[in-house]
This record gives C-alpha cells, structure tokens and sequence, in this order.
C-alpha cells in the first residue's frame, strides 16, 4: 500500500470538504492510504504572500514541508495552489543552498529544519505517474463511454507537469486518465483559458468574460461535464454559473467535476458518495447518463 | 494600447501559455485602480494567514460537515507561523507600487 502525507489546504478543508473524502474514498479503492498533516497553516497561497513579503512565503511553506518530512512521507495536494507553492518552494530549496540557509535560519526558531527529502506531488500525478492508467482501468466497473468529458488543467497546476508530462505546454495526462474510465474527450477551443480566480475579488469584468468563453465553448462542443483539480477554478466554473445567471440572466448547463469524483462514478461509487449534490452547477444530467436514474439536488 | 486590445492580446496568449495568471495579473497592472485593489487583496491574504494560518473561514457549519463527511477536524498551528517573518513589513518595491 502508498501512504502520502495529505495537504488537503485551506479552500478544499473549509469550502469543497467532499472533495478531500472523495479523494480519501477512492485513493483507499486503489490502495493509496492517505494522512492528514497535523499542525499546518495555508501553503501559503502562490500569488498574494509571495508579491507582499517572499521571504514570509518561503518560510511557511517550508514549516507545512518540515511536518511531512517528519512523517517521512511525500505530500499529495489536491488544490492546484497548494501544489504550485509546495512544489516551487520544495524545489528551489533543494536547488539553491543560500535560500535553504536562510530559510532554515527562520525554521530554526520553531525547531525545525528544511532537509529536502521528500517530493510534493499533486493528486493528478498520483494518478498518472504512481498509480498509472493501466491499474486504474482494473477498477473501473462502470465505463464512461457514453460520456463526453472536456478538461482544464488550471494555470498553478503547470509547475508541476515538467516532471510527468512529454510536453507540458501540451499536456495529456487528463485526458489518458479520463480515456481509462471509458470516456470520451471533448475539445474545446478555451482549454488553456484561465478562469481567472485571482480576479475574483478585483476586476469582475474580466473574471465573467473568462468564465462565459469557456461556458460557451464547451457547450457548443456538447461536453456532458467539464473536469478539473483546483478548488479556485471549480468555485468560478461552478458558482461563476449561478452569478451570470443572476447577474446577466444567461443560462448554461455545465456540470463541474473534481477528477476523483469522476474518478469515483466510474469504480463502483454512486453520486451522493462522490458528493456531487454539494455542486451548484446543474449535475442531474450527467448523474442520469452515468447512473440512469435522476437524482434531486441540493441548493 | 487600449484596454481593450490589451486584454485580447492577453486572453490569445493565455490560450497558447502556461502562465495565463501572470499575463492576468500583468493585465490588471496596467489599470491603476486594479493595481491598487491587487495589491491591498494581496495584504489582505497574507494578514489573514499570519493572524489565522489560513485564508478561509472555519466555521461551525464547515466543523459539522467535515464530521458528516468522516473528515478529521481542522488542526493548524497558528503559534508557529508567528514565529516566523511576517508580511507586515512590506517590501520597498510594493511601496513604491503603490
């Protein structure tokens, strides 16, 4: 059996609980055991503290790694965030001994030190990369073959793709996966489109303008559901459908999936386990062509 | 260059670009107003995590539905992160920024 050391991070613990007992659910189906970090703070998050106060971002996120290293366990994140903070940091101490100083100068202070034994891994590489396709396709009881499936991978999540992608600028290993659950990919002009979740709280404009091309996009492609792994791009595709519908009176239909969920529907858990009836985004569709039964939602 | 032709600028390259956040936020550079509310966002973030070791909200209702879910509580370590350098001080280059 794996075992990881699990970051779950401060939007997925709070907001998108499910998706972290989602993630637990299916990674014990596929023999991944997963512990919580205990005593960890916010990654911290890869944009904000970085640009106030780098010094402060480096030594947060190097204390959230000294706790797995003291666990003697790699780190698996499930929000894209986490990962691009945990990994840049975790890489660049490793690589550059002045900053690994420094740093530990700081950690000294609370009795911990930066050694750099262990990787951070994101869930997607988990998946791809220790756990594979192939074993993956061993569990699936229910194909997803009448499923048209689009993805986005996200912008933090891009860090990360060097170490298990052929060309990261061209990334695949979504679609490999979501293609071993049995489920066709639906390509879309807007794949690599941000969905601008860091101008949420700025510029609306721009954040509603990003969000529709893409919802207009993948429903001109017909795609059952869009899937993805960050909890920030989730919160703007599937609430984001709900304030446009308010604001602008424009209704789309785009069910929006986490990859374990989808993961889940297609290994033998049924929708209320994988916690789609916490979704704001309509998923009655896509619950009826995967599990053929409609399912109530909950608002 | 407008606005306008800078975001279509921006929004193409994002298509073909991995770093379509940073092309974002140097999309809001250009308007001072959006700098202004990137930067004071960004102190926002950064106090909440050294006063709370984290950015979102623990709430009653988010304790009792991580028990629902068979999820363990929330356990962080606010003391430590006191500890260590603090975003208070901020750097001379967002000063000048702003």
């Amino acid at each position: 059996m794996k075992e990881y050391a699990f970051f779950p991070g401060c939007t997925i613990s709070t907001r998108f609980p499910h998706f972290e007992s989602t993630t637990m659910k299916v990674l014990k189906k596929l023999d991944v055991e997963l512990k919580h970090i205990k005593d960890w703070t916010c990654c911290p998050e890869p944009l904000s503290i970085h640009m106030v106060n780098s010094e402060s971002w480096y030594a947060i996120a190097a204390r959230n790694i000294c706790l797995a290293e003291e666990m003697g366990l790699n780190i698996l994140t499930v929000c894209s965030g986490c990962n691009s903070t945990l990994f840049r940091v975790n890489e660049e101490l490793k690589k550059d001994a002045k900053l690994r100083t420094k740093v530990n100068n700081y950690l000294e202070k609370i009795g911990k030190q930066f050694r750099g034994t262990i990787e951070i891994k994101s869930i997607l590489r988990v998946l791809y990369e220790d756990i594979g396709e192939e074993e993956i396709k061993k569990h699936v009881t229910k194909s997803l073959d009448n499923i048209k499936v689009a993805v986005h991978y996200g912008c933090h999540i891009f860090d990360e793709l060097k170490e298990f992608e052929e060309n990261p600028q061209d990334p695949q290993s979504v679609q490999k996966l979501v293609k071993a659950l049995g489920a066709e990919i639906a390509d879309y002009p807007s794949k690599m489109l941000c969905c601008s979740g860091f101008a949420r709280n700025i510029n609306e404009e721009i954040t509603f303008m990003n969000i529709e091309e893409k919802l207009i996009d993948l429903t001109t492609v017909k795609a059952d559901c869009l899937v993805l792994m960050c909890p920030n791009c989730f919160l703007q595709y599937d609430l984001g459908q709900v304030s446009i519908r308010q604001k602008f009176k424009r209704i789309y239909k785009v069910p929006i999936i986490y990859l374990t969920q989808l993961l889940g529907l297609a290994i033998g858990f049924n929708s209320q386990e994988m916690g789609l009836n916490f979704h704001r985004s309509p998923t009655d569709s896509l619950i009826k062509k995967i599990e053929g039964i409609p399912v109530l939602e909950v608002s | 260059m407008k606005l306008y032709s800078l975001i279509q600028f921006y929004r193409k390259k994002a298509k073909k670009s991995p770093n379509a956040l940073l092309t974002l936020c140097s999309l809001m550079s250009t308007r001072s107003n959006d700098l202004s509310a990137f930067i004071i966002h960004c102190k926002e973030m950064s106090s909440a995590i050294e006063k709370e070791g984290i950015t979102t909200n623990i709430t009653n209702f988010t304790e009792r539905r991580r028990k629902n879910l068979g999820l363990p509580p929330i356990e962080l370590n606010k003391d430590d992160v006191k500890k260590l350098p603090s975003s208070v001080k901020v750097t001379k280059e967002t000063e000048e920024e702003e």
